[in-house]
């Protein structure tokens, strides 16, 4: 016997709060009364006047009852005054006098405890869950006071302020303003030129003018503002699941929605309703191997769901009814269902309940889903659900995450449990109307938040982990993400990476794209080794060289193949890209691989069918042959009037192009090591290649293909940015500092310092290696006085001079015998001081 | 059969009773982000200590049980035998426990069996279709992936629940693992300590012979120079404007963690991690590569008050203990390489008077076998093809992966010595027979050992996290002393 019910435990696998042993004919508490109380009782008979004066939130109460006497008579439900009610059988009170009645299961439940004798955990006294109000709501905005701000923010906190008894109030500098809000905006340290011209601007405004200003960069700000989102949708470039297909990333998606700042409620339709290019946040994460019924995917994409945009918590309620919050097993199924491909069996801790889920969206006062439709249609219709105009959740959850964001504690605490009481109502509703006012655009709503009085406080410290009370008296002091920490060093030391970890996406600009007048022309011509390739070649591989000198390296070099059938391009001397469809040129930047001096550019084309690599050997009899290679160098052509960031990437460049034409050289015979720079060419094997007509030469016709490519390549940010932590993968520091795996949804990062993260920052590689950097750069300024460095230093990080004490100590760091090590040691002490790495 | 079983979780404690009340208000901890609140476990006594420190010696990839510390019929390479046919490749030998026998090229192991624990029925989780890290992940957390919270390392809950036991030795600390090859990502997902907060993950050392740099300045920088360095930190931060701000919980804790990683790297403990300095000898009696000298590492550092090691052959797709093929070769390598360090493990920390505090564990992911994926009752995808006959040395060995059985050696920690734990048949399939260890059992013991109940449990979103799935876990009561 024994044995039977282990095997039977191992099972049931992970259930995180499971009862997996109870069969659903018993009874418990905690699984199955303090729902039904919690949910469906307490909210009337509680508090110091409970209706009926009844309180249902402890045993005692029951046993004592109210008005009408007991509740319960112990043991005897069929006399217990309590089932009377709920079950309706005096139709001039039935219980619950509001919400939806009980279920006949409820009502089992609650007669089998009482004959049960009424178990009840010690100690246990029932708190109401609170459900906030869903529909969106416009605050009247009380008028501005004499000498106050006039801001809506301002206006509605000024009562708070005075029911808090706050009359003092410092507004920052403009010098910490612009710290904060580069960081917050942008997540970048702000250049001593920005601080300087922007403490010299006398023109008014100038808060409001820095925020837009800041707002309009789309480049900086896609790229800050995707480590939030990332975290938040669980985007990660490597990770777990991609071993076995089990996982799409959506960063392409992602980052054009940001660089363009997509209106939120179109951006989380995009996510619900997807495209292929968007459907990885539903699709969730799967590793190998069988799956808690908890964790398929279909409730994964619903605890997700919930979770980000409507600020609720189904987790729980994903393996039983939960007792965090109002919702049961089978709301939670409800909404997963209306992702399932087909008949989704409910499971009640990792066991079959024997029932199918039946759609149902958490809401029904939004309106319903049609359970007979198919996939598309039902995503669609929840799509329109969440962002209904008529869901105040999903706006008020929303604006709460980026008011923490910026403020450092939501409106709302937890982030993720939207029916906590705020701590001011109507700033949360406000927030949230005026986004759907402003058709939910994001950055509007963080233009509006940093523009208040109440964001440009003075920081407060953050409070300590046991506080249980919250007043709001300013912004919270912040702690940088990792991202921002190795983005501030790296400005610093001028350590950028120099490569994404991702193909960096297209920000689609249609205007640039479709310009028939673009500074790229993509014009070329088709070549092979004879005159009749382009209608009949026997087949083969045929090798191509093109040498070519460079006098400066440009910013970006971008080339596009296309070969009928297949080809390997190798730029000097390292193999670079394949191709295998003519119809897609392969269009990639080989910007890296170029040097100074000779470059190579050698492609092994390949016509089926093709002895040597024994490629396409089933194709009988001859058919076309060709290669088309089209590069363009982009040289940078400085414009000081535009702002670097807020540029499209590519516009500003001048562009040199060249093609294969009879210049190439070719050969039917694989010479050893014949794609390598130095490999001096023998004829007669090498002889030039023949071309056989323009880019638009029939049967390939690949002209608008190529140019398009060509054009959205050139768009796309460049490996010679500044390459930004969010585009790279983790490492040892970037984890260290709190970057999450992206396994979970993650909604706030730890603020928390660790003695693991001081020893990476103490002598990890990882940043050493840019502090060694960093000194290089800071000796090349020219600047032989010591002084001037260390004040440049702290301008640099700090954003404002040195005090005299400080000099004093960070020169007796630096002896003149040995400068390299003197600013090594200051950039880390700089790098490690709470000022540079807290945002307040 | 609605009797309750005898090990329902551990949900009724008035310890709890707050629960719903701290799920009702907004707490300011998440902000802060501090650690994870604990919730008590049970209202009896923790268990008595048996133990202050973990070694976990870990087998990645798949250790076959049949080929190391629970030896079947020999069945010698024949040239077109039939794979049915082959039990073990190795012959048994005697160990200094009469009633114990294992796998011959274990000679040293062999000696030091009169101190062990051997389980020899360990089962793997049901997880579908074989994933070595998703076992590994599921061996070191209790649970498997994906779930909806990060789940702690046995060694992260660990370091959270009994903190270190020297202050200025990292708690949890592991050895020989990169993230380099396959899987990595998958790796990492274990070596963490998840919600628990990045104080309690693991302190990585991947080469043992370079572990001093990982508490050494920085590369080149002489001590006086750190010293130095670190003195004008103070100096500058105290100067610094927004050091006068008054008391902020940050600004402090930012200071003090710099201040705590300052003291291990300049404290006597750091030499710890130097094997320079240790005899001649001793260094070449562990060196068997990575893994020996791990060992050797462990030892000094448990020496220094480590609290958790693990020392990892590391699990690399294919390699080491992953004998998609050449299993008998393989294997002799394999064993060669943990004898000799392992033996001498158990034999110095004894010679020290530590062994009875320090308890080690010897484990794989699931075991390995020539003709079974899986286990009897819950058979998966076939990963390794076997020949009908066999032809070649390649094909002899155990190549599927087995989970079934398979074998955790133990040492010291309060544990039994000479004790055999579980039985499996001795006819293939080589399974289960008798005494079934799952892992939440495993766990439970080895925080048993430790003083921790199984039933202990951490908030995370408003629920309990227990330190064994659900709470579950019964301690193995029958392996210890």
């Amino acid at each position: 016997m024994t044995t039977f019910l282990r095997n039977s435990l191992l099972a049931s696998l992970s259930c995180l709060l499971s009862y997996p042993l109870l069969a659903a004919e018993t009874t418990s508490f905690r699984r199955d009364i303090l729902p039904i109380l919690a949910n469906s009782c307490v909210k009337c008979h509680s508090g110091d006047e409970p209706k009926g004066g009844l309180n249902l939130t402890t045993r005692k109460g029951l046993l004592v009852g109210g008005d009408s006497g007991p509740a319960v008579v112990l043991g005897k439900s069929d006399q217990s005054l309590l089932i009377k009610l709920v079950q309706g059988k005096d139709p001039d009170r039935v219980m619950p006098g509001q919400g939806p009645r009980l279920t006949d299961q409820q009502v089992k439940h609650l007669q089998r405890w009482i004959d049960q004798q009424l178990t009840w955990e010690p100690g246990v006294t029932i708190v109401g869950l609170r459900q906030a109000p869903l529909a969106p709501r416009r605050p009247t905005i009380p008028p501005q006071r004499a000498g106050k701000s006039g801001h809506p923010i301002d206006r509605i906190l000024q009562p708070y302020y005075e029911a808090h008894g706050q009359r003092q109030f410092t507004i920052v500098s403009d010098r910490v303003f612009a710290r904060r809000v580069y960081l917050d905006l942008l997540g970048l340290i702000p250049t001593p030129k920005e601080i300087q011209s922007f403490l010299g601007d006398q023109q008014p405004n100038k808060r409001r003018r820095l925020v837009e200003k800041l707002l309009a960069q789309k480049k900086p700000y896609a790229e800050h503002w995707l480590t939030f989102w990332n975290d938040i949708l669980r985007n990660a470039y490597q990770g777990t699941g991609y071993i076995d297909g089990g996982r799409k990333p959506i960063t392409n998606w992602l980052y054009q929605a940001l660089y363009n700042n997509k209106p939120y409620n179109q951006f989380t339709r995009e996510l619900l309703s997807p495209t292929p290019e968007s459907e990885g946040f539903i699709r969730g994460i799967i590793w190998r191997g069988v799956v808690n019924a908890s964790q398929v995917r279909e409730m994964q994409a619903a605890q997700n769901v919930s979770q980000v945009f409507m600020g609720t918590n189904l987790k729980c309620a994903s393996c039983h009814n939960s007792f965090i919050n109002h919702w049961t097993l089978e709301d939670s199924y409800g909404l997963a269902a209306i992702f399932a491909n087909g008949p989704l069996e409910m499971h009640r801790c990792n066991k079959t309940t024997g029932k199918l889920a039946k759609v149902k969206f958490l809401y029904p006062e939004l309106g319903s889903i049609d359970a007979k439709a198919a996939r598309p249609a039902r995503l669609k219709q929840l799509a329109e659900l969440v962002t209904s105009e008529k869901n105040g959740r999903f706006t008020r959850t929303i604006t709460n995450r980026l008011w923490a964001w910026l403020l450092g504690r939501g409106i709302v605490e937890p982030l993720d449990d939207m029916d906590q009481l705020p701590w001011n109502q109507d700033l949360l509703d406000f927030l949230a109307s005026d986004l759907q006012e402003h058709d939910y655009d994001l950055k509007h709503t963080l233009a509006l938040i940093c523009t208040s009085q109440a964001y440009q406080l003075q920081s407060v410290g953050a409070p300590s982990p046991n506080e249980t009370t919250f007043i709001f008296r300013g912004p919270l002091v912040k702690r940088m993400t990792a991202e921002q920490f190795v983005d501030a060093v790296n400005k610093l030391t001028h350590a950028w990476p120099t490569k994404p970890a991702i193909k960096l996406p297209l920000v689609s600009n249609p205007e640039l794209t479709n310009s028939a007048t673009h500074a790229i022309k993509a014009h070329g011509n088709w070549i092979w080794d004879h005159a009749k390739a382009a209608q009949s070649d026997a087949g083969g591989s045929v090798f191509f060289r093109k040498s070519f000198p460079l006098k400066t390296v440009p910013a970006r070099a971008i080339i596009s193949v296309s070969c009928d059938n297949e080809f390997i391009l190798y730029i000097n001397g390292k193999r670079t890209g394949k191709g295998a469809e003519w119809s897609t040129p392969v269009t990639i930047d080989i910007a890296q691989q170029l040097k100074l001096g000779d470059n190579l550019i050698a492609i092994h084309g390949i016509n089926w069918p093709d002895k040597l690599t024994r490629k396409g050997l089933n194709i009988k009899g001859a058919n076309p042959a060709g290669l088309l290679a089209t590069v363009a160098l982009g040289y940078p052509r400085p414009d000081p009037k535009v702002p670097n960031g807020s540029k499209p990437a590519g516009t500003s460049l001048r562009w040199e192009e060249f093609s294969t034409d009879g210049s190439w050289l070719c050969s039917r015979t694989r010479t050893p090591k014949w794609f390598q720079v130095d490999r001096p060419l023998t004829k007669p094997e090498w002889k030039p290649a023949t071309p056989l007509g323009d880019q638009n030469l029939a049967p390939w016709q690949v002209a608008n293909r190529i140019a398009t490519a060509m054009r959205q390549e050139a768009q796309t940010p460049s490996a010679t940015d500044q390459v930004r932590t969010a585009l790279v993968n983790d490492d040892v520091l970037t984890r260290a500092l709190g970057r999450p795996n992206r396994e979970q949804v993650v909604t706030r990062r730890s603020s928390h310092a660790t003695t693991l993260q001081a020893i990476e920052l103490t002598n990890g590689e990882s940043l050493d290696t840019a502090l060694k950097r960093g000194v290089a750069h800071w000796l090349n300024q020219g600047q032989d006085d010591v002084g001037t460095l260390v004040d440049a230093l702290y301008r640099h990080s700090l954003n404002r001079q040195p005090t005299a004490a400080e000099q004093k100590i960070a020169l007796t760091l630096i002896p003149p015998d040995n400068r390299a090590q003197g600013i090594e040691d200051l950039l880390w002490i700089l790098t490690m001081l709470p000022e540079f790495q807290l945002i307040y | 059969m609605a009797t309750p079983l005898p090990n329902t979780p551990a949900m009724h404690r008035p310890q709890r009773r707050d629960f719903l009340r701290t799920a009702g208000q907004a707490t300011l901890g998440a902000l802060a982000a501090g650690p994870a609140r604990q919730i008590t476990a049970t209202d009896k006594q923790p268990p008595r200590a048996t133990a202050d420190a973990v070694i976990v010696l870990w087998m990645g990839g798949g250790m076959a049980h049949t080929e190391t510390f629970d030896p079947k019929q020999y069945t010698p390479y024949e040239k077109g035998m039939s794979p049915e046919k082959v039990l073990s490749t190795f012959p048994a030998i005697d160990t200094n426990v009469d009633s114990i026998k294992i796998s011959q090229g274990l000679e040293k192991v062999a000696q030091v069996m009169d101190r062990a624990t051997l389980i020899r029925t360990y089962t793997a989780g049901d997880l579908g279709h074989i994933l070595h890290s998703r076992h590994q992940y599921h061996w070191h957390t209790g649970y498997a992936p994906p779930l909806t919270v990060a789940a702690p390392h046995l060694g992260s809950v660990i370091a959270r629940t009994l903190g270190p036991k020297n202050q200025a030795m990292p708690a949890f600390i592991d050895i020989g693992q990169r993230f380099t090859s396959g899987e990595r990502e998958e790796l990492k997902a274990f070596h963490t300590a998840g919600f628990l907060g990045s104080e309690h993950g693991p302190f990585m050392v991947p080469f043992p012979s370079q572990a001093t740099k990982a508490v050494e300045p920085p590369a080149g920088m002489t001590q006086e120079r750190f010293r130095r360095r670190y003195r004008a930190y103070q100096q500058l931060a105290a100067a610094s404007p927004i050091g006068r701000h008054g008391s902020d919980y940050q600004r402090e804790s930012l200071e003090r963690s710099l201040q705590n990683a300052y003291r291990l790297l300049s404290s006597p403990a750091a030499k710890a991690f130097n094997l320079a300095l240790e005899p001649k000898k001793t260094y070449d009696t562990y060196n068997t590569g990575r893994f020996g000298l791990g060992c050797l590492l462990a030892r000094r550092l448990v020496e220094a008050g480590a609290r958790f090691i693990e020392v990892t052959t590391e699990y690399i797709p294919f390699k080491h203990w992953d004998t998609h093929d050449n299993g008998h070769t393989r294997l002799a390598g394999l064993k060669t390489m943990i004898d000799a360090p392992v033996a001498q493990l158990v034999r110095d920390l004894e010679e020290r008077g530590m062994l009875d505090r320090t308890l080690i564990v010897l484990a794989s992911e699931f075991s390995r076998d020539m003709m079974m994926e899986g286990r009897p009752e819950k058979k998966v995808r076939d990963q390794v093809k076997v020949p009908p006959t066999i032809n070649e040395l390649k094909f002899y060995g155990m190549h599927r992966h087995f989970t079934g059985a398979g074998s955790v050696l133990m040492f010291g920690g309060g544990l039994k010595k000479g004790y055999v734990h579980g039985e499996t048949a001795d006819e293939r399939p080589v399974t289960t027979i008798r005494d079934r260890v799952v892992i939440e059992d495993l766990h439970a013991s080895i925080y048993h050992a430790l003083g921790i109940s199984p039933q202990l449990a951490y908030e995370v979103e408003s629920r309990p996290f227990y330190v064994t799935r659900d709470g579950v876990g019964k301690p193995i009561q029958s392996l210890f002393a």
